[in-house]
């Protein structure tokens, strides 16, 4: 723990810092949680993505000007009632992206109930993100774009229209949730459970790091 | 996730598995390209030339033995492996069949028809059988059969992929339907709305882990994971997608014949072969790769070796049924 805190202070907001985050999906069922995930970690699309049971945990690492955010993902299962076991996911989570299917008007209010729960249930500081997803059959819509923004502006969410299929916003809805996590070096050992680590070697590795 | 899915073909003059198909007897892709050298193909064929002389000496003292006159003596044999040809009338010993009206039929709302047709094309969709229109079709008959029959459940995510290998190994749609709706009726709460039986047999793992490998539970604990995040799969599933197809196979084997206990002797055996690894980890990602891991490692590969070691595990029906009421009673305050 000492070594940990004298890590962070000897550079603080330095280069080589690489931050940990708890990001989880929730949405609801076939609107391409999974997809967007492996997407954004390993630039893959499976026109059929196998149903998720449970939850699924992946790692992905996005570089800013003056941080590494390493995203650890709980991509959760979508059915209704797997939504008992949701709390655990999003419990100390300081990041959520709600998906819902932009051609399914019914994903749209059930993002709506997950962002009212996240709202109730999760770290006050959560920082979320409402992604429409399936940007490509925009032809097929039934939640218009100007609905889904207004309603991300009134509960202050960020939000895109996203396609895992085309990789449309993919990175970049992860990217703006990046840059809005705290990584100053004041919460870097605070209630929100970030975890500030001196890795130069990691950062070596990243591929992702420019 | 990947796992060894690639079922050995074992016809008794086959010596050795014809590595060059691409797909096995139940239709799934092999887990290598055709040309590479992989450390993945060399593992597996390692342990098939161990597996498959048990496989040989099995069938034939099923064939010279008849094991079914006598329950202990069938039990015994069941827990070394049934053979391929005999798999599906052993799984089918004690199920009633619909025809005889044994199950009622409700009705099954537009809801839940929505919900089964979504997760069709997403039940194993590269395997070779399961990805055309009419077996897709069957899968949904299949289905709607656990819906119209056990309205308490009607569909829940993960009765797919146990429907699916059910159609795969019985390979006759009627009585594949008996099989899964008989198997699901005795676990009704598991698949129910609140899925009560899954956290109830989460709570009985967390004991049985506490007594039979501690190191794994004061992890967890130091982590801040429940074991559901980890395994919960394992469970909704019947370890389907989590081990080697082979393996699976031989799991359901015993617990198709004896009963849940087996989930969780398998379990148990797995954690206590991975007790270090998974107790040295230090932070949730490396605890979530080493269980993601146990998919792939030497212990769930040999599975006549796991099977027999779960055997020996103090863990009966008796045992489970304790613990689950008195998750029961925690689960309920």
């Amino acid at each position: 723990m000492a070594a940990r805190n004298a890590g962070g202070a000897a550079r603080p907001g330095g280069p080589n810092r690489t931050c940990q985050f708890k990001l989880v999906l929730l949405g609801e069922s076939a609107v391409g949680k999974s997809s967007l995930v492996l997407r954004f970690v390993k630039g893959q699309f499976h026109e059929y993505q196998e149903s998720t049971i449970g939850a699924a945990f992946l790692t992905q690492t996005v570089c800013l000007d003056d941080a590494t955010i390493k995203f650890e993902i709980w991509d959760t299962a979508g059915q209704e009632r797997y939504h008992s076991l949701a709390p655990m996911y999003y419990r100390g989570a300081q990041a959520a992206i709600v998906v819902y299917d932009i051609t399914n008007q019914e994903s749209f209010q059930k993002a709506k109930n997950w962002v009212k729960e996240l709202q109730r249930q999760a770290s006050p500081n959560i920082v979320m993100a409402l992604a429409g997803n399936k940007a490509d059959v925009a032809n097929k819509r039934t939640v218009e774009y100007e609905e889904a923004n207004a309603y991300a502006e009134d509960n202050a969410l960020l939000f895109m229209e996203t396609s895992a299929k085309t990789s449309m916003n993919v990175n970049d809805i992860f990217m703006a949730i990046a840059k809005k996590l705290p990584i100053g070096p004041a919460q870097g050992e605070g209630p929100t459970g970030t975890v500030d680590m001196n890795q130069p070697q990691q950062q070596q590795k990243g591929s992702c790091c420019k | 996730m990947y796992v060894f899915n690639f079922y050995p073909t074992h016809h008794k003059t086959h010596k050795s598995i014809d590595f060059k198909r691409d797909v096995d007897d139940l239709g799934f892709l092999r887990p290598w390209s055709p040309q590479e050298e992989s450390g993945c193909k060399k593992q597996y064929e390692t342990w098939y030339a161990s597996y498959l002389p048990i496989v040989v000496r099995r069938r034939c003292r099923w064939e010279k033995e008849n094991p079914r006159r006598n329950s202990h003596l069938l039990q015994r044999f069941i827990r070394k492996g049934i053979p391929h040809t005999f798999r599906k009338e052993l799984w089918l010993r004690s199920c009633p069949s619909r025809k005889d009206g044994v199950w009622q039929r409700h009705e099954v709302s537009d809801e839940i028809i929505k919900q089964i047709e979504l997760d069709l094309p997403r039940t194993f969709p590269d395997n070779k059988f399961l990805k055309t229109d009419s077996t897709r079709k069957t899968l949904g008959r299949a289905l709607y059969a656990v819906a119209e029959h056990i309205p308490s459940v009607g569909y829940c995510q993960g009765l797919n992929f146990v429907a699916g290998i059910i159609l795969l190994v019985v390979n006759d749609e009627a009585r594949a339907i008996d099989l899964l709706v008989h198997l699901v009726s005795q676990r009704k709460d598991y698949y129910g709305e609140n899925m009560i039986g899954l956290r109830k047999d989460m709570y009985v793992l967390h004991s049985l882990l506490r007594e039979h490998c501690p190191q794994i539970v004061v992890t967890l604990e130091r982590l801040d994971v429940g074991l559901d995040m980890l395994v919960g799969k394992w469970f909704v599933c019947w370890f389907v997608e989590s081990l080697p197809m082979e393996t699976v196979l031989r799991l359901w084997d015993c617990m198709i014949y004896e009963g849940d206990e087996w989930l969780f002797k398998v379990a148990v055996s797995l954690f206590r072969s991975n007790m270090i690894s998974i107790s040295s980890c230090e932070t949730i990602e490396q605890l979530m790769s080493e269980i993601q891991n146990i998919g792939t490692s030497k212990a769930a590969l040999y599975c006549h070796q796991l099977i027999l070691k779960s055997a020996a595990l103090p863990i009966t029906n008796k045992s489970i049924e304790k613990l689950r009421d008195e998750a029961e009673k925690v689960i309920q305050e």
